[in-house]
């Protein structure tokens, strides 16, 4: 396939939410480029007719239950873990960038 | 003393609490010693439990001495590879990102390990998510390999193999998604076993790739796994994807008797395999035969084309599963952040190492509207016709042989390029991708000193077979005595 390029590569940075520095998305171009190279070999197989795999075992059933609620984890064991809090919440930085 | 206790299997640590003859805080001490003293070598441990396990043992002790009833693991140090969540203690998976990061529930194999009675004792080193097959990626720097202190591990479950194999501990658990537990456990000289996809349950495992995920055990031999796998097989309510089947009676069926048995091996897909590994290959499969056991020819040309479904497939789901990691309600968020958007960006940025980042972009483009047809939707067409050629080949044979590894363990920081990294999992693929049960046991130990692994794989939910059988030949060619000299 053809080589991917340094905009590409940003795009993705971008979906997937990863800042990279120009050095860092020219190191990943050289190495998805080797990666995919070694993929491709999947195209030749044919596969038509073929379902793409849902769930490896077949004998898999849906486990729904009832809309009950149980154990939870509370409110001060969740915010335990969380980089910054007030008044029983989670804060983060502003949305949109400030006026300044 | 102390060493003579760490080399003790896991039911003769067991029997010897039981009976009288050692008490919990005895072999807890001695374990915990001999971390203390050689660790600092293998560095398999990043988190050693010396209070909580002390703690642990004195209550065995308390409740031995009122003759309360005692779990099947009483007294048993087990380590737990650092991706599980251990209730009140970090999990770190191997990451920068959750260094700060302290479990709020436990996972499920580890509360059924505690509610046997086995005293946990810390937890290991891994590649950082579980995504390598070295423990070279780990933010915490490598583990060295026991038998050989410059050479790695193998991974992702590097610390958890290291420790069983250094004697740390008789038992510890890690996770296969790609190998990685396979490959460790025979590069390490040790026991490992994946079960089919579902036997344990994967509440309290940090997800990398769901539909491939499985916790297993380590061990030096063979029985401790049947022992294990008795506590830790048990249905779950909090994992969607758990076998809703009792675990299995591994330990009753634990005959030794191969008479009869049809190996499988791939002879085509094995076609590249030479030098040692193939030598170690056919001398196992030599030993089967002398027990009565015949082996046949099995098509699994298929697997051939397993690592690029792997790697489409699990960078696929891990870069959704990693998605979580965004900084807002856990983990290290980034000092420099300004806005919300820095928040995700930055803290990703700093918190991911080089190949965290390698796969969740990987998977990010194979998901990509233009790509998702051609790459990841074939990926799940090819891995429909592995586990169809599985199930054909089992048509034929009781079980398939094949080497867990192409080599022996390689030296830290011999091989940069992440592809030959992925293709250190050619063998061990294949059963993450059809669900089904694989063990690795020790093959023997090549001419540069280090260990090679035989790999047995089984049918869907024959996980009870797959030890019977690796138990018996493990049984008859004494591999599993070996171990490594640390001291000195």
């Amino acid at each position: 396939m053809a080589e991917m390029t340094d905009d590409e590569i940003a795009w993705l940075a971008k979906l997937c939410r990863i800042k990279c520095s120009q050095e860092r998305r020219e190191q990943l171009r050289q190495d998805l480029h080797k990666i995919l190279g070694y993929i491709e070999q999947l195209r030749e197989l044919d596969t038509t007719g073929v379902e793409p795999c849902n769930h490896v075992l077949e004998t898999v059933v849906n486990v729904m239950r009832t809309d009950e609620v149980g154990e939870t984890l509370s409110r001060k064991t969740f915010l335990d873990n969380s980089p910054d809090q007030v008044g029983g919440m989670i804060r983060v930085p502003p949305v949109l960038k400030q006026k300044s | 003393m102390t060493d003579s206790i760490c080399i003790l299997s896991a039911r003769e640590l067991n029997r010897r609490f039981v009976e009288g003859e050692l008490t919990a805080c005895q072999i807890t001490d001695a374990f915990l010693e001999r971390i203390d003293r050689l660790d600092g070598k293998v560095k398999a441990f990043l988190a050693v439990y010396h209070k909580r396990a002390r703690q642990q043992a004195k209550e065995l002790d308390r409740k031995k001495a009122n003759n309360e009833k005692l779990g099947p693991l009483a007294a048993i140090p087990i380590a737990i590879k650092d991706n599980m969540h251990v209730e009140g203690e970090i999990t770190t998976c191997g990451s920068k990102f959750l260094t700060n990061y302290r479990a709020p529930f436990a996972a499920t194999a580890v509360r059924l390990l505690e509610e046997a009675d086995a005293i946990i004792i810390g937890k290991t080193n891994c590649d950082e998510f579980a995504m390598g097959s070295s423990n070279e990626n780990s933010a915490f720097g490598p583990v060295h390999n026991p038998w050989a202190l410059d050479c790695v591990p193998g991974g992702s479950s590097g610390g958890s193999a290291a420790a069983v194999a250094a004697r740390f501990c008789p038992l510890s658990l890690g996770s296969d998604t790609g190998g990685s537990i396979r490959q460790p456990a025979a590069l390490c000289g040790i026991v490992g076993l994946k079960p089919t996809y579902g036997r344990v349950s994967r509440y309290g495992l940090v997800a990398f790739g769901s539909s491939l995920d499985q916790i297993g055990p380590f061990a030096h031999n063979v029985e401790d796994v049947a022992l294990i796998m008795e506590t830790i097989g048990h249905h779950c309510a909090w994992d969607s994807t758990s076998l809703d089947t009792p675990p299995g009676k591994f330990q009753k069926a634990l005959d030794g008797n191969l008479e009869g048995l049809r190996v499988g091996v791939p002879h085509s897909f094995l076609d590249d395999l030479e030098g040692e590994p193939r030598k170690y290959f056919e001398e196992n499969l030599d030993k089967f035969r002398e027990l009565g056991a015949t082996v046949v020819d099995v098509d699994l040309d298929i697997l051939r084309y397993s690592i690029a479904t792997y790697y489409i497939i699990a960078t696929a789901e891990a870069s959704t599963n990693l998605a979580r990691f965004d900084g807002v309600r856990y983990g290290v968020r980034s000092e420099k952040a300004k806005t919300l958007d820095e928040v995700y960006d930055l803290s990703r940025q700093e918190g991911f190492g080089p190949e965290v980042k390698r796969r969740i972009i990987l998977g990010t483009f194979v998901l990509s509207s233009g790509y998702q047809d051609a790459y990841y939707k074939q990926a799940q067409r090819v891995r429909t016709i592995m586990i169809q050629k599985f199930a054909t080949a089992f048509k034929n044979c009781d079980i398939i042989a094949m080497p867990s590894s192409p080599s022996t363990a390689f030296k830290i920081g011999a091989k940069q390029d992440p592809l030959q990294l992925y293709l250190e999992d050619l063998y061990t693929i294949g059963a993450n991708c059809a669900g089904v049960p694989a063990i690795s046991v020790p093959a023997g130990i090549a001419s540069d000193g280090k260990p090679l692994g035989f790999q047995l794989v089984g049918p869907q939910q024959g996980d009870v077979e797959v030890v019977r059988i690796a138990a018996a030949l493990a049984s008859a060619t004494g591999h599993t005595q070996l171990m490594p000299q640390l001291e000195g």
